[in-house]
């Protein structure tokens, strides 16, 4: 019983812990994300920054190889010129509207980095934005997709920048990104008027260096200008030359958090700000804009600027909620433990006592019986007779005190204790009438008849002092609620003894109890064998313990038989039978 | 017709242009210093009726600075590597060698001080070196923990250098790293081609390797696609005297801004520039060249095929025109030098008439080759294999240096004789797998040392090739 009371416990504090907790996380998260998305926003505007930075960058690489371009009547000749000269160029490509490679020629990729370029160009070519698709249907065979499109992605087509220049002999412009070798690769493309186009592979590592140039760096703002005005002077001044990142503003202030820029492989190109937060999960990431779109920044911020709000004070109530609720359902458990203890030991002490009385009491039967056989010999007189009466009523108030004593030790014998049934040959009837006998006084004096009616004449093999224990308990509710000029009857029947039956089926003896008193309500009928349960409990009821009818049916049932609550009573109050099978 | 005719007749006609004279410049300039040219081909008689593989030599000597000349100034940024490995002696060393060097700059040199770690740092801004004070205190201020952005720290001191780019400096990038590239683009190729690109526009980077643990491949081909120095500096403690020795080389230079073409003869394939990254497109060869130090003597041998031609005829071989910037004349400057090939039936005449030194010369520079492939072979873990082609190489300097010896000049007998001796120590020390790691760094140092004549000095420079 108590670990039962002590899982309820549990549970009862558990499941409330549960759903709190459960509820308070989900707010919690919910709450963080937010913060985090609105932090992630705000810091945007560094990727965005970034970002801007190296679209400037590669719109300088595009101005610069269209000035060279332009300034060059030979286009081959410039290429060629600028493959030397130019740092960002790594080979010029020329195709003819056909979609042939006019260049380079064979004898212009000599070397082992330039026969990886050969390699590729026929794919990479094959995958070349322009001409773009207004004018593919004129040369629709350039536009074939080889098995290595699926490698290139063509970043936006853009028409000439301006109003083009009346010499010039392009039209548009588009970014190609490519994969070969060590990674992307960048090519600039540029249509001619007649039909060809001109693509320019810039050089790799070299756009990453200006990309990683034109970031910032870990500098502290405030020590880079001291040191920038103590050094330099006014007198010197950068040159610039050939310097891309100088054209763009200069560095951004420090920014929050740590960036990473990451290539289209996740691996890590560059990163910048504070130090310690490159290793975190990135807050916030964004693809850099045309032509490096399978690139991303990243960005990363400790997490202690994300404002969470933080989860411990409903660790702490939830803890002080589990802790109020573990107390009170100690306390409860507690109580109910002692409550129990106590009624153990007021029924153990009952028991007892109980015991103790049952010693005295079969000294006082006996020397009754004595002192009644002794008034016998005494002969008649009227003292003697009036001695006798006073006898038997104290023989028979003691066998009243012994059916107590039993029925209470019989009530607290533990249930795993079946007590033996000692079966004898027993007159039925005769066991009845002398029940019968004991009770007639009592009977009369309540203004009570009492009728036994035995149909069975022969001796079975029974308890007796069950049959006592249980009739004795039954007459003694007639006797208690019965109104006065009551009547009762005893109805004893062998159900084996039936003639039509021959059939050798177990016998049982069957033992009716009914009256004519007020009966049992139908609500009750199902309580009136717990035991301590009265059904009137009232100061006006009769006195009574409310173990009577619990201690019949333990009898009974150590018998092997029932005793039950019959509903069609003959009387018309209450009628109670008992069933107990009988031997030879 | 000796051999010295031959080489005499092709030596010749170096023709120095200088701009400032023709502007009307002052009389300085006009007794200018010029660089000395020569054009040799290793067998300049051919066997007929045969195609046959020949190589030319294209040398560059600089002039000696005189001593009341102010040098050129310098614009250079020096990237020290601040990772964790970097930490106890080594960094100590380098604020050491960084702070020498910085005191031994000009005020009109700028200076720029680039970190790198998690990622790069300019601690030092391209500034004129006035602020001495203020710059060491800096440096000072460095302490090393972090991992290793090499080409980030690479970039940024690239872009430093390109604040003040200028012709009239010397330009130049200074990678100091003691352990691999982890952070960004880490291999030797993606360093290889930044440098490419940054000595078309004027910047050369040189590379110090610190200790056992760095990239020695990344190291070299980036310092010689930046057509700057590589050094192994094994020592933490030998770091001051090492940056003392680039900073030598820095101050050395006397021209810069080279565009070496060489045209080859019609018909004449050029197959490639040994130990050297050329621009080959057709006939035409343009080799990439920063900068040439005082005395420094810098050749290249290219690699053709001639075809077979008739016994008695003549034939272009390749005509070399070499612009540059001339330091001290602030001028740009053109040499031009032109050579043939003749052929006979006469096989005699073909040795008798060989290039002694153009054939040692190249013959150092094959044998370098080999080195190279020797080291891949090692890699691979055919040592065998790997001994056998550096006792070859050895074996085929040894003997070249016997036949010719006698008939060229003491330093390039003694160059011979060095690397013969060079691949003999060699074979026997890759046989040694604990100390491969430091073989292979230093083998790799010798190998670029030979490539690019980093130590390569004429003891009195020639009679400048003047106009």
């Amino acid at each position: 019983m108590p670990r039962r009371l002590f899982l309820a416990l549990l549970l009862l504090v558990a499941a409330p812990l549960v759903l709190l907790g459960w509820m308070s996380a989900t707010a919690v998260t919910a709450s963080q994300a937010a913060a985090k998305d609105n932090l992630a926003t705000l810091l945007s505007s560094q990727l965005y920054d970034a970002d801007m930075r190296i679209v400037q960058l590669f719109d300088s690489y595009a101005i610069r190889l269209d000035d060279q371009l332009d300034a060059s009547d030979s286009v081959f000749e410039a290429l060629r010129r600028m493959r030397r000269q130019e740092p960002i160029l790594r080979q010029g490509i020329v195709v003819d509207p056909a979609g042939t490679i006019v260049f380079p020629r064979p004898g212009d990729l000599i070397g082992i980095d330039e026969s990886e370029v050969a390699a590729a160009l026929p794919g990479l070519v094959d995958a070349r934005p322009l001409p773009s698709a207004m004018r593919e249907s004129l040369v629709p065979a350039t536009k074939t997709s080889g098995p290595k499109s699926a490698g290139s992605k063509v970043a936006g087509i853009q028409s000439a920048r301006g109003p083009a220049a009346p010499r010039s002999a392009f039209t548009e412009s588009a970014w190609q990104q490519w994969y070969m070798a060590d990674g992307t690769q960048v090519v600039y493309w540029r249509a001619r008027r007649d039909g060809s186009t001109v693509g320019m592979l810039l050089e790799r590592s070299r756009w990453i260096a200006d990309l990683i140039a034109v970031l910032p760096d870990h500098r502290s703002s405030q020590a880079a200008s001291s040191l920038r005005v103590a050094g330099s002077g006014p007198t010197v001044t950068p040159t610039g030359q050939g310097s891309v990142g100088r054209k763009l503003s200069d560095l951004s202030p420090t920014p929050i958090g740590s960036l990473t820029l990451v290539d289209e492989a996740k691996r890590l190109v560059y990163r910048w700000g504070n130090r310690d937060e490159f290793q975190l999960v990135p807050l916030a990431a964004a693809p850099l804009s045309e032509p490096l779109a399978s690139w991303q920044l990243r960005l990363h911020v400790d997490p202690a600027l994300v404002p969470s709000s933080s989860s411990v004070p409903i660790y702490v109530s939830l803890a002080g909620i589990a802790i109020l609720l573990l107390a009170v359902g100690f306390y409860v458990l507690t109580s109910v433990q002692r409550q129990i203890s106590e009624a153990k030991s007021r029924v153990s002490f009952a028991g007892q006592v109980s015991h103790e009385l049952r010693t005295p009491l079969t000294n006082i039967r006996l020397y009754t019986e004595l002192a009644e056989s002794d008034l016998r010999r005494i002969g008649n007189s009227d003292a003697a007779d009036s001695l006798a009466r006073r006898l038997e009523v104290i023989d028979h108030e003691s066998r009243r005190l012994q059916r107590l004593v039993t029925g209470v030790l019989e009530m607290i014998r533990p249930n795993g204790k079946p007590l033996g049934v000692r079966c004898q040959s027993t007159d039925v009837g005769e066991l009845i009438a002398g029940i019968a006998e004991q009770f007639m006084p009592s009977f009369k004096a309540a203004g009570l008849s009492l009728e036994t009616d035995c149909q069975c004449h022969r001796s079975v093999s029974v308890d007796p002092d069950i049959i006592e224990m249980v009739l004795v308990n039954l007459l003694s509710n007639v006797e208690k609620y019965v109104p006065r000029g009551g009547h009762c009857m005893i109805r004893c029947v062998v159900c084996g003894d039936l003639p039509a039956t021959e059939t050798p089926s177990p016998q049982k003896l069957r033992v009716t109890v009914s009256d004519d008193g007020p009966g049992i309500a139908a609500t009750h009928q199902s309580r009136i064998f717990r035991p301590f349960v009265r059904i009137d409990d009232s100061i006006n009821a009769p006195s009574g313990t409310g173990i009577g009818l619990t201690i019949a049916r333990r009898a009974a049932a150590r018998h092997g038989g029932d005793l039950a609550l019959t509903p069609d009573s003959q009387l018309g109050g209450a009628a109670f039978e008992l069933t107990v099978p009988i031997g030879d | 017709m000796s051999a010295n005719h031959w080489k005499n007749a092709s030596v010749l006609l170096a023709a120095g242009l200088c701009l400032a004279a023709m502007l009307g410049g002052g009389e300085s300039t006009a007794r200018a210093e010029q660089l000395s040219l020569d054009v040799g081909v290793s067998n300049p008689a051919m066997l007929a009726g045969e195609k046959q593989i020949n190589h030319i030599r294209i040398s560059l000597t600089g002039f000696d600075v005189p001593q009341n000349e102010a040098r050129p100034p310098v614009n250079t940024a020096i990237v020290i590597d601040q990772s964790g490995s970097m930490g106890g002696q080594k960094i100590v060393q380098a604020r050491e060698a960084a702070i020498a060097a910085v005191r031994r700059l000009r005020d009109d040199d700028i200076v720029s001080i680039v970190l790198y770690a998690d990622s790069a740092t300019v601690l030092v801004p391209a500034t004129k070196a006035t602020d001495r004070k203020s710059i060491i205190k800096k440096i000072r201020s460095v302490t090393a923990g972090g991992s290793t952005a090499l080409f980030a720290g690479v970039s940024k001191g690239a872009a430093e250098v390109r604040k003040f780019l200028d012709k009239e400096s010397v330009n130049r990038v200074i990678l100091l790293s003691d352990g691999q590239a982890n952070v960004g683009p880490k291999s030797p190729r993606e360093l290889e081609r930044l440098g490419a690109s940054l000595v078309k526009e004027g910047i050369s980077v040189s590379t110090l390797g610190l200790g056992l643990g760095y990239n020695e491949d990344l190291m070299s081909r980036l310092a010689a696609a930046g057509s700057g120095n590589h050094m192994f500096v094994e020592q933490a403690d030998d770091l001051v005297a090492v940056f003392q020795t680039e900073f030598n080389d820095l101050m050395s230079v006397v021209a810069s801004d080279f565009q070496i073409h060489a045209k080859i003869g019609k018909g004449i394939r050029p197959v490639r520039v040994l130990n050297n990254k050329a621009d080959i497109s057709g006939q035409d060869i343009y080799i990439p060249l920063a900068q040439l130090y005082a005395r420094q003597q810098r050749y290249f041998v290219i690699e053709v095929e001639v075809p077979a031609g008739e016994a008695g005829s003549k034939r272009p071989l390749a005509s070399v025109t070499v612009q540059y910037q001339n330091m001290l004349s602030k001028t740009t400057d053109t040499l031009t030098s032109s050579i043939e090939i003749r052929f006979t039936d006469d096989k005699e005449a073909v040795a008798r008439e060989c290039d002694h030194e153009t054939a040692a010369y190249c013959a150092i520079q094959l044998a370098n080759e080999k080195n190279v492939q020797a080291t891949a072979l090692r890699d691979a873990g055919r040592v065998k294999e790997a001994k056998q082609l550096l006792l070859g190489n050895s074996a085929e300097l040894q003997k070249l240096d016997a036949m010719y010896g006698a008939m060229i000049a003491e330093e390039l007998s003694s160059e011979l004789k060095r690397n013969a001796k060079l691949n003999q120590d060699q074979s026997a020390i890759i046989e040694s797998p604990s100390a491969w790691n430091s073989s292979r760094k230093a083998m790799r140092y010798e190998q670029s040392k030979n490539a690019a004549q980093q130590q390569m000095r004429v003891k009195v420079a020639p009679p400048s090739d003047k106009k």
